[in-house]
């Protein structure tokens, strides 16, 4: 029953709102199939699936919400979840900053995110997944854990004013750490895509079976700042920091390094390279979304519906200018502005140089395959911890000359962006930002990056 | 029905006083007046010295020092972490069963006692049977310094050469797997009569951290770098006032070694955690970490201020 069809998802919603007897309702009805296969120490650990349809509902009395949500679906049991979000409504404090519910929107195109052969996987298909990334390690003494997790699922959400949006997506997500036995080295891969026929299990986790054996024995360098090649995951990490910033409201209200001395916001400003150009599209092809966004219409209290709002293809930085700037429909209507909701994913323009060009390139760097626990600092100068992890190599004179150390890092994405030497071919990777989804992110050559202390983990 | 603050009440017996007259909590918890100070003390970090870095006496309130356990002695001390089950996520541990076997492996100076206990009365991560249905205690993890033992399930137990499990499988959720998950790990309270003050007046150069701010540590539990609340420098065995931009950095083994003092009982507290992440698919974990406040001698500080225009 995971997936319902727009038609059913529709029937479920009207019964709802048909329900209601409050000033209005909004709605959400989602539901997903998901399955996943882990395994470590070259077996596999656990797998399973879950399958799981929930609906959400919201009532409104003047400015007043209340909420509750139902897994069944018989009519007593709509009935039963709307009374008890109008009760609660009644029961709630008034909302300053609540905001009406949407009219009915125009939305583009269907995006493809919704595969056939991804939402067929089945657990054969997995189980062969995982073998096809632990034999080749065993053959080679080295150790894999990995994880593969997929996902079929629908969303939709209707309110009392006619508003009905509906989508459906599937994902697939691949991790897979290969360790030596003598544990001295260790690689890391990563694919996410939500067309299950790009992945090749056995290709990537070579990849990381390599890496594993490059990194052995790895030698300790003095913490500084280095010239470094940061492949698309780790670039991710740190990028993705960034969009929390995004937000109109902290930056207008001081709490964000989006936020101007003196007031204001750093939006029209440069504030990084002017090579960096980032931008959101629902119909990218590599990287499809859903063309609506999820609930936050309201202010800082969340009340009045905001599910339903159309995304479009918006810059976020151009030419190094920050371009827009994320509005909730409260914060909006205070500054006169148009809404604009959370995009659904990040694209970062790249080059078409592939991370062994930019080796070739380097005379004296430090190539990173991924970052770990990172944690911000300062959330004023957007300055970041976090490790080095899974293969970390020296370059010297255009080659890779010796796994090193992992280090700690402290950095700022901001610095980062502004110390860019060569954007690199841009991959899909998972999350990345605001608004969950997936993004497209290049490798990149960053000169001065602060690394700040050694970490003896392998 | 008003905002939900208004219901909740404190006890004036509660309250205790740390260094630098910082209204502290055990038990209940006043918020009205904490946010009232909270502002003064937002007010007087704007205006606060940035931290010179270097090498430092730290004296450590359990406000902050729950953190610090969690990630460097908590964690590491997963059995399946150490076994490579969660090598390809939240990683695997330093404290591998060559040093358990060892019966020498110096985690930390002769005063640092850890014990796990899945029943602490106040704690999160209090329960009185496991989802496999074993009935949860309190034992020892590191015993004057030494690693004496790990945190274990059912399937695990035989490794140590115990009878039974300590009672450590959780599941978050009906989809969820139950697997190994932490359980409330504790610094146990220094044994002579001693009090924050006492700590605080034998530092030369120090800085007094309390509320737990950024932290970070590698996949081994090797290297880490903690953040805080409010920063009070301590000079000659006195605070002199508030610094800013600090973090500390270390090795957790390092770290532990130079615990020199911890207060007594009196002074004991504790903080936790809701969503401590572990597995894949993640789960979250609820639990706690006490601790009286304790003296940890020359640690690397670092200043974390930065400018971007």
């Amino acid at each position: 029953m995971a997936i319902l069809s727009k038609d059913d998802a529709k029937k479920i919603l009207e019964k709802v709102v048909g329900f209601s007897k409050a000033d209005g309702i909004e709605a959400n009805l989602s539901g997903t199939d998901g399955g996943n296969i882990r395994y470590a120490r070259n077996s596999v650990s656990t797998a399973g699936e879950n399958s799981d349809v929930s609906l959400s509902v919201q009532t409104f009395f003047g400015k007043k919400s209340g909420g509750a949500s139902i897994n069944e679906f018989d009519d007593a049991s709509l009935e039963k979840v709307v009374r008890r979000a109008e009760e609660l409504a009644q029961l709630a404090p008034e909302n300053p900053e609540f905001m009406g519910l949407l009219d009915p929107q125009t939305y583009g195109a269907e995006p493809k995110t919704f595969i056939d052969s991804t939402a067929k996987i089945t657990p054969d298909y997995r189980a062969q997944a995982a073998a096809n990334s632990i034999e080749p390690a065993s053959k080679k003494d080295v150790t894999a854990a990995g994880f593969l997790e997929d996902s079929r699922g629908f969303s939709s959400v209707m309110n009392s004013k006619g508003m009905f949006a509906y989508n459906q997506s599937t994902s697939v997500d691949f991790t897979v750490t290969m360790r030596t036995n003598d544990g001295t080295g260790s690689g890391w891969v990563a694919r996410n895509f939500n067309d299950v026929s790009k992945l090749n299990t056995a290709e990537a986790s070579q990849i990381a079976i390599e890496k594993a054996l490059q990194s052995r024995n790895a030698k300790a360098i003095e913490p500084g700042k280095y010239t470094v090649i940061l492949e698309p995951n780790a670039a991710s990490d740190l990028i993705g920091l960034m969009f929390q910033g995004f937000n109109a409201r902290t930056a207008d209200e001081g709490r964000s390094y989006m936020s101007k001395k003196g007031g204001g916001t750093k939006l029209g400003e440069k504030i990084v390279d002017e090579r960096v150009h980032i931008y959101t599209d629902p119909w990218n092809e590599e990287v499809p979304i859903g063309n609506w966004a999820g609930g936050g219409g309201g202010g800082r209290f969340g009340g009045g519906g905001g599910g339903g709002q159309p995304r479009k293809k918006m810059d976020l930085i151009k030419d190094g200018v920050v371009s827009n700037l994320i509005y909730d429909r409260y914060w909006a209507s205070q500054k006169n502005v148009e809404s604009v909701p959370n995009p659904g994913n990040r694209i970062m323009v790249g080059g078409t140089a592939s991370i062994e060009d930019m080796i070739k390139d380097t005379k004296k760097g430090v190539l990173v395959t991924r970052f770990w626990y990172i944690r911000a600092v300062d959330p004023q100068t957007l300055l970041y911890t976090g490790l080095t992890r899974d293969g970390t190599f020296y370059i010297e004179n255009g080659k890779i000359k010796h796994p090193v150390k992992n280090f700690r890092f402290n950095e700022s994405p901001l610095i980062m962006l502004n110390n860019l030497e060569t954007l690199g071919k841009p991959m899909r990777v998972d999350g990345g930002g605001f608004g969950g989804g997936a993004s497209l992110i290049p490798t990149m050559k960053i000169r001065d990056f602060t690394f700040s202390s050694l970490s003896d983990a392998v | 029905m008003g905002m939900g603050y208004e219901y909740i009440n404190h006890r004036p017996q509660n309250k205790i006083v740390g260094g630098g007259g910082v209204n502290l909590y055990k038990g209940r918890y006043d918020m009205l007046e904490d946010a009232k100070a909270g502002g003064a003390q937002a007010g007087e970090k704007l205006k606060a010295k940035t931290v010179e870095p270097g090498k430092y006496d730290l004296i450590l309130d359990p406000s902050h020092l729950w953190l610090t356990i969690h990630e460097s002695v908590g964690h590491p001390t997963e059995l399946d972490r150490v076994l490579g089950y969660e090598a390809n996520f939240a990683g695997t541990s330093f404290l591998t069963l060559d040093k358990w076997e060892s019966k020498k492996f110096k985690f930390g100076s002769d005063i640092v006692n850890f014990v796990g206990d899945k029943t602490q009365v106040g704690s999160l991560g209090a329960v009185g049977y496991d989802d496999e249905g074993v009935g949860c205690g309190q034992w020892d993890i590191i015993k004057n310094g030494v690693l004496v033992n790990y945190q274990t399930i059912r399937d695990q137990a035989h490794i140590l050469g115990l009878k039974a499990s300590q009672g450590c499988c959780y599941a978050d959720n009906w989809s969820s797997v139950q697997f190994q998950r932490m359980p409330n790990v504790s610094l146990q309270p220094g044994k002579e009569k001693k009090s924050v003050d006492d700590l605080i007046k034998g530092v030369e150069k120090g800085i007094y951290i309390i509320g737990d701010g950024s932290f970070s540590i590698d996949q081994q539990r090797y290297n880490f770098q903690f953040g805080g609340q409010l920063f009070y420098e301590i000079k000659n065995g006195k605070i002199v006032g508030m610094l800013r931009d600090v973090a500390y950095q270390a090795n957790s083994q390092e770290f532990w070694n130079s615990c020199v003092g911890i207060a007594d009982a009196s002074d004991y507290r504790l903080g936790g955690a809701f969503g401590d992440g572990k597995g894949q698919p993640p789960q979250s974990n609820s639990v706690s970490h006490g601790s009286s406040t304790a003296r940890f001698n020359g640690v690397n500080v670092i200043n974390t201020a930065r400018n971007i225009g």
